[in-house]
């Protein structure tokens, strides 16, 4: 585990969660699998360039339809329909990595990022192990938000 | 007078964020043109009246580089005042953007650095509104 890696990635998800869906969120502590109890959304970017991997996001679903709604600026009974939702969440995962990059690479480090995708479940937990078999390069923040929790994983090499 | 924005972004969601923090920051918006990558930016920019563009750089098809490059070898678009909106951290790149005249602009933003780069550039809107 990549604990250095690990503090900027909490700072950086807290930060663009707050700035950008108002959305408040703390470091948990909790047991990582306990997420998976409830139905989850998972979203991955892969990055190149000064360095190379991805960074995974996994938000409790019950979560997303808040993230869409302060994105868009909606009323509190609004909730966007689905596809929006899954926009909102890609959207902000871009926004967390294009922030953790340079942080982690500096200023000068040139990177490109590619579009966030939606992930299975089953597709999201090879990756986790995936990236935990690297201890050099990986590194995570668990979350914990008004509804559910947030978990990030980050492997870069 | 109203100001004509064409947005281009491949997120729907982005360019609604876009649209919503342009009105909070107090500017007077008229026609709002939306575009889902550079290519139909470009068209959207040659078809309509437009007084600014908000591109993110990161888009399939065309990027927003390449659509402000076509911009610039355009003459009718080569002096359309541009906002680039992305979460690009590489000051190289960035350098290279501002050396053609655009403005960028870092994700997350607030609406006062939407309406003080706006002003900055089309010296439109008071940048000391609060």
């Amino acid at each position: 585990m990549h604990h250095e890696h690990s503090d900027v990635l909490m700072e950086v998800t807290v930060e663009t969660l707050e700035q950008l869906a108002f959305i408040f969120s703390f470091a948990d502590d909790v047991d990582p699998d306990a997420i998976w109890a409830e139905s989850v959304t998972s979203c991955h970017v892969t990055f190149n360039g000064h360095a190379q991997g991805g960074l995974l996001m996994l938000i409790s679903s019950a979560a997303l339809p808040e993230l869409a709604a302060n994105m868009l600026g909606l009323e509190e009974d609004e909730a966007p329909p689905v596809d929006q939702q899954k926009d909102a969440l890609q959207e902000a995962l871009n926004v967390i990595c294009g922030n953790l990059l340079p942080r982690i690479g500096g200023v000068e480090a040139v990177f490109d990022i590619q579009k966030p995708q939606i992930l299975e479940a089953e597709a999201a937990k090879a990756l986790i192990k995936e990236y935990q078999s690297d201890p050099q390069g990986y590194a995570s923040a668990f979350l914990s938000l008004d509804e559910g929790e947030c978990q990030l994983y980050l492997r870069s090499t | 007078m109203p100001l004509n924005v064409l947005i281009v972004d491949d997120s729907s969601v982005m360019r609604a964020m876009i649209i919503k923090t342009i009105r909070m920051s107090g500017l007077d918006l008229g026609e709002v043109y939306q575009a889902g990558n550079g290519q139909e930016g470009l068209d959207a920019a040659r078809g309509n009246w437009v007084d600014l563009v908000v591109a993110d750089i990161n888009m399939p098809v065309m990027n927003g580089e390449e659509m402000i490059d076509h911009m610039k070898a355009d003459p009718e678009l080569a002096n359309l005042p541009t906002i680039v909106i992305s979460t690009e951290g590489s000051a190289t790149r960035i350098e290279r953007l501002e050396r053609k005249g655009i403005k960028f602009i870092h994700k997350p933003f607030t609406p006062e650095i939407i309406r003080d780069s706006i002003h900055a550039l089309t010296g439109i809107g008071d940048s000391n509104a609060s």
